[in-house]
């Protein structure tokens, strides 16, 4: 693993006019790592992650991917840096009116000079990976909500992204598929390296694959801790950390 | 990549260097040519590869392809453990294979299948006019589910926010009609009939119309739409399971609100096309008080009232439409956009014929 952080964030503060949502928020995500983003519902996980794929502007801060300062970089950078990234949203974000040839495929035919059956091979591979083999000329309305998460990450991966954006990957999903999911982004950060930057409040998927986290603390609009995960749930630095991996504490 | 074929059959390809996404995704034919030629072991030696992502998996996977169809055995022992990795895993979960597409039916059997869902329609639509019937004397009787504020707001976005769009079409409506009759009237003297012309065509038909279309495509696409993506986010199944009849809560306002606002702002539309017709013809000659005598000799009230009544119909037309094609919607962005292009479309043919058949009952009668 690279010693040098794949994402740095220095004293980011978000903010939705002078609703102060999160400030004074520093950490590094190690290449190669599986980072997770915990916290509670409305603790502002999801803002935090606009603000990294640059769809939010951050009040104040900054953010580095590698040496690159993200938020002071002009739009032909930046569109450079968001082609390292691969983003799963929440609601899989799939084009409904496509194939999934046809979702998977697109990053390809914008940002590639493949050629149709070069793409095609690619798409087919794509999906072959999460799971999908044989399923191009399907629509995502008729896939289940599990099949559309790894339909999903398949487009995501399509350009072999440095970074994966994972917003609540397993959310809405049953916890096999669940655990499914977990163990193909540890094999794909494992084989290809991929960073992994996660939002989720899953704690078998934290606890089971983290390599490293951040913990939100909704009511102290800051950070609450950072470190691996299994270390927060041996040692919590405060109560709202263990309360939170221990949902709600030990009488559970 | 390229390939060496030993003496007893065995190919060994090998790849070397950085292979990432820029490079071609085609395996080189020859390194093809010498899989497709073995006879022995296929041995893939990548000892020499300094990088890779997964367009080189595309080719590896090619090459295992070749080999297992030819029942070769593969060597990929080599392969960084990655990349072997990604291969078990691409290949961990068998292909699923789509239903093939069904051969089209022969063509008396798709007119067979237009024609029985055309009858389904035509039950869907009365269906949904019944149940909206049965609102209505729900409504009159103080039983009906719904709430005055949607009411309330339906009105204000059908009714206030749509002074400005009515009122510019009427007025460039009424100058043009001024325009063309003026031009037309003028050689045979008969400019001041340019009055009979403006208040006559807006008053009896193009006032309601007008509006009918405009309303069509600024509020029945606007109710396509909304109800909907309430049907794609599963809101009217939530009303369904609490037993809130959809006619009452989501369709009964938006008519409730467009058969009130229709009158008044065909009402409106005529007095600015007025308004607009006097000021073109008053720029072109003739008098105003003169104009205005011959407007009031023109217009009579019955003349008036069968915008009027029209305007009520167009309303229920424009409501319904929208709020049938919105109900309409299944799943997904793309239905929802149909949804709307339905409406408008729907609410604008309908809105002409019905047109077209008051002029012929309005002919019978007389009036």
């Amino acid at each position: 693993m690279d010693a040098t952080p794949q994402i740095t964030v220095k004293g980011l503060k978000l903010a939705y006019g002078d609703f102060v949502v999160m400030e004074d928020l520093s950490f590094a995500v190690p290449r190669g790592s599986i980072f997770f983003v915990m916290g509670g519902s409305g603790s502002g996980k999801s803002t935090l992650l606009r603000a990294l794929l640059g769809l939010d502007v951050p009040a104040a801060g900054s953010i580095f991917y590698g040496d690159a300062d993200f938020l002071a970089q002009d739009e032909v950078q930046r569109e450079h840096t968001l082609r390292r990234f691969g983003v799963l949203y929440q609601g899989s974000g799939l084009f409904s009116s496509m194939s999934l040839a046809e979702n998977v495929g697109l990053p390809l035919s914008q940002f590639t000079h493949y050629s149709r059956d070069e793409i095609k091979e690619v798409v087919a591979l794509k999906l072959a990976l999460v799971g999908l083999a044989g399923f191009e000329s399907f629509y995502p309305r008729q896939l289940s909500g599990g099949m559309q998460k790894r339909a999903g990450l398949a487009r995501a991966m399509a350009l072999d992204p440095e970074i994966l954006f994972l917003d609540e990957p397993s959310a809405g999903l049953d916890p096999i598929s669940s655990r499914h999911l977990d163990d193909l982004i540890s094999e794909l950060r494992e084989s290809l390296g991929t960073t992994f930057v996660m939002v989720s409040h899953e704690l078998p998927s934290i606890l089971s694959i983290g390599d490293a986290s951040i913990f939100l603390d909704g009511e102290a609009h800051t950070l609450g801790a950072s470190g691996p995960p299994k270390e927060l749930l041996a040692h919590p630095p405060n109560d709202r950390v263990r309360e939170f991996l221990t949902r709600g504490g030990d009488h559970a | 990549m390229t390939a060496t074929q030993s003496p007893d059959g065995t190919v060994v390809v090998r790849v070397a260097g950085e292979h990432r996404s820029a490079a071609s995704l085609r395996v080189p034919p020859d390194v093809e040519a010498a899989v497709q030629g073995a006879t022995g072991r296929v041995v893939l030696d990548a000892s020499d590869l300094d990088g890779w992502d997964t367009s080189l998996l595309v080719l590896v996977q090619r090459i295992v392809a070749v080999a297992s169809e030819r029942k070769l055995e593969m060597d990929t022992t080599s392969l960084p453990d990655g990349l072997r990795r990604l291969l078990a895993l691409s290949q961990s979960v068998p292909a699923q294979h789509p239903p093939e597409e069904p051969e089209p039916p022969p063509f008396v059997a798709r007119v067979g299948v237009a024609t029985i869902e055309l009858w389904a329609t035509v039950a869907r639509v009365l269906s949904f006019l019944g149940e909206l019937a049965y609102s209505a004397v729900r409504l009159v009787t103080g039983k009906a589910r719904l709430r005055r504020i949607d009411v309330m707001t339906e009105i204000e976005g059908a009714g206030v926010k749509s002074l400005g769009i009515v009122g510019v079409v009427s007025f460039l409506l009424g100058m043009i009609l001024a325009f063309v009759g003026g031009v037309t009237l003028r050689p045979f003297g008969a400019s001041i009939f340019v009055a009979n012309v403006v208040t006559v065509a807006m008053l009896r038909e193009l006032g309601a119309v007008m509006t009918g279309i405009v309303m069509a495509g600024r509020t029945g696409s606007a109710y396509a739409a909304q109800l909907g993506t309430m049907k794609v986010t599963q809101e009217i199944d939530a009303l369904t399971t609490m037993a809130v009849p959809t006619s009452d809560f989501l369709v009964l306002p938006r008519v409730i609100a467009l058969s009130l606002m229709m009158p008044l702002l065909t009402i409106y539309s005529d007095f600015i096309a007025c308004a607009g017709g006097g000021l073109v013809a008053v720029a072109s000659g003739t008098g105003a008080l003169v104009y205005l005598k011959q407007m009031q000799i023109a217009a009579s009230l019955t003349t008036f009232w069968i915008g009027v009544a029209k305007s009520v119909v167009f309303g229920v037309i424009v409501a319904v439409c929208g709020c049938i094609q919105g109900l309409r919607a299944d799943g997904g962005a793309a239905s929802v956009g149909n949804a709307a292009t339905s409406a408008v479309v729907n609410s604008i043919i309908w809105i002409i014929a019905v047109d077209g058949l008051f002029a012929v009952v309005l002919n019978v009668m007389h009036l």
